[in-house]
């Protein structure tokens, strides 16, 4: 690996090395919370405290841990900052406690999360690794939160729980089930390839 | 040397136990020290929530601050046991006559439970309100059985119940499914059901 640089892991998380549409992890979140905007958003701020604090974590005891039991480690770090998160939701914000339900427990198996523990923060120091993990968690953000504004658009006319389509609308009720995520997320990374990424691999090839 | 190999490696793991243990350690104090300074509060949320859902099941409209909905909640509601020891609750008039009463009931979702919260009127039959306190279903779909239009329908209805497609018009016995979520739309039909039917041996003892 080249040195890495604070600006450039941030940039590249977002981007060329997005963890949805080119690593293509988390696939599992993505299909399943991305059918209400608010819901989405949540789950997002979640992910990105968890994956920042867990590779601060684990880069500041990169250097004890054994290589043995390195992912134990990594999964109990996660599962704590994921369950601080689930309490501080029910104390501070029990409404929205309620509506996540068992979402944010399902954080900790987010492979973005362990995927950037084992690949990054292992081998990085802490600060370079907190960036990594913010900006990882924001690029995983900005994905599924561009999937769950098309899907509650089109599957409940709504935005943000306000209904905004016309009356004559019907709701496309696949955008609402599984179903929906798939093609959506198929769309977003087609669209990205097509559009953003070509530009690269042009570049690339005619530089060789 | 070979005496000495063995060593390091007993050493190696003997460090690699001692580091989970303290990892372990640390993590689950951390976590025990959140949990039992934010219980109070959470235990509160949950009553909290409760209570608000007796009330809107009981027709009464509920203040948004915490102090006057409990307020209200202490003057109008009674808790109340049946003979098999379960709670249920009176609910009383402004001037502390008996107004009708409400029930706990569980029916079953797609993914898991669905606790909710059951309102009748004196006569044991029409429905003053339905909430629901705790539920798993997909959101957006059935998970939509929050949803306010959901939940008014039921207010002055009776069984039992019968379900018609979603924005079709109903008799006094039917209520609008959810599209997409038949399975949990089936599953709050029949709790209703179930619970009228239950409610007057439960309230004669």
């Amino acid at each position: 690996m080249a040195k890495p640089n604070a600006g450039k892991i941030f940039v590249e998380n977002l981007g060329k090395n997005n963890p949805v549409f080119v690593q293509i992890l988390g696939i599992c979140s993505t299909l399943a919370v991305t059918n209400v905007f608010k819901n989405t958003l949540i789950m997002c701020l979640g992910l990105i405290f968890t994956t920042a604090m867990s590779n601060l974590a684990i880069a500041m005891m990169r250097k004890h841990i054994p290589s043995r039991i390195r992912m134990m480690v990594e999964v109990l770090v996660i599962a704590v900052f994921v369950i601080i998160i689930d309490i501080a939701l029910k104390a501070y914000a029990p409404e929205i406690s309620k509506q996540l339900g068992p979402y944010v427990g399902l954080i900790i198996t987010n492979c973005i999360v362990m995927g950037r523990t084992e690949a990054f923060a292992l081998n990085n120091p802490p600060g370079l690794s907190f960036v990594d993990g913010l900006s990882s968690g924001m690029g995983y953000s900005y994905v599924l939160l561009s999937i769950a504004f098309v899907r509650e658009l089109l599957g409940s006319g709504s935005i943000l729980g306000h209904h905004v389509m016309p009356e004559w609308w019907t709701n496309w009720a696949i955008m609402v089930m599984a179903p929906g995520g798939f093609f959506m997320l198929a769309v977003f990374i087609w669209i990205v390839y097509g559009v953003f990424l070509k530009e690269n691999k042009e570049k690339k090839e005619a530089a060789k | 040397m070979s005496n000495t190999d063995k060593k390091s490696k007993t050493k190696e793991r003997l460090y690699t136990v001692f580091f989970m243990f303290i990892v372990t350690f640390i993590s689950i104090s951390a976590l025990s020290a959140i949990y039992l300074t934010t219980k109070e509060t959470i235990e509160k949320n949950k009553q909290i929530l409760m209570h608000r859902a007796i009330l809107y099941a009981a027709n009464i409209e509920a203040p948004q601050s915490k102090e006057e909905m409990e307020k209200i909640f202490g003057e109008r509601i009674k808790e109340v046991k049946d003979s098999g020891g379960s709670p249920y609750y009176q609910v009383l008039d402004t001037d502390g006559s008996l107004k009708g009463y409400v029930f706990l009931t569980v029916g079953k979702g797609l993914w898991g439970k669905i606790e909710s919260v059951v309102g009748v009127d004196k006569d044991l039959k029409t429905i003053t309100g339905v909430d629901f306190t705790k539920q798993d279903e997909t959101p957006g779909l059935g998970a939509r059985i929050e949803e306010n239009w959901f939940k008014e329908q039921f207010r002055g209805k009776s069984g039992s119940f019968s379900m018609v497609p979603e924005k079709e018009k109903t008799d006094a016995n039917q209520f609008q499914a959810i599209t997409g979520a038949t399975i949990t739309s089936t599953g709050v039909k029949e709790m209703l059901n179930k619970i009228l039917e239950d409610i007057p041996t439960r309230i004669k003892q």
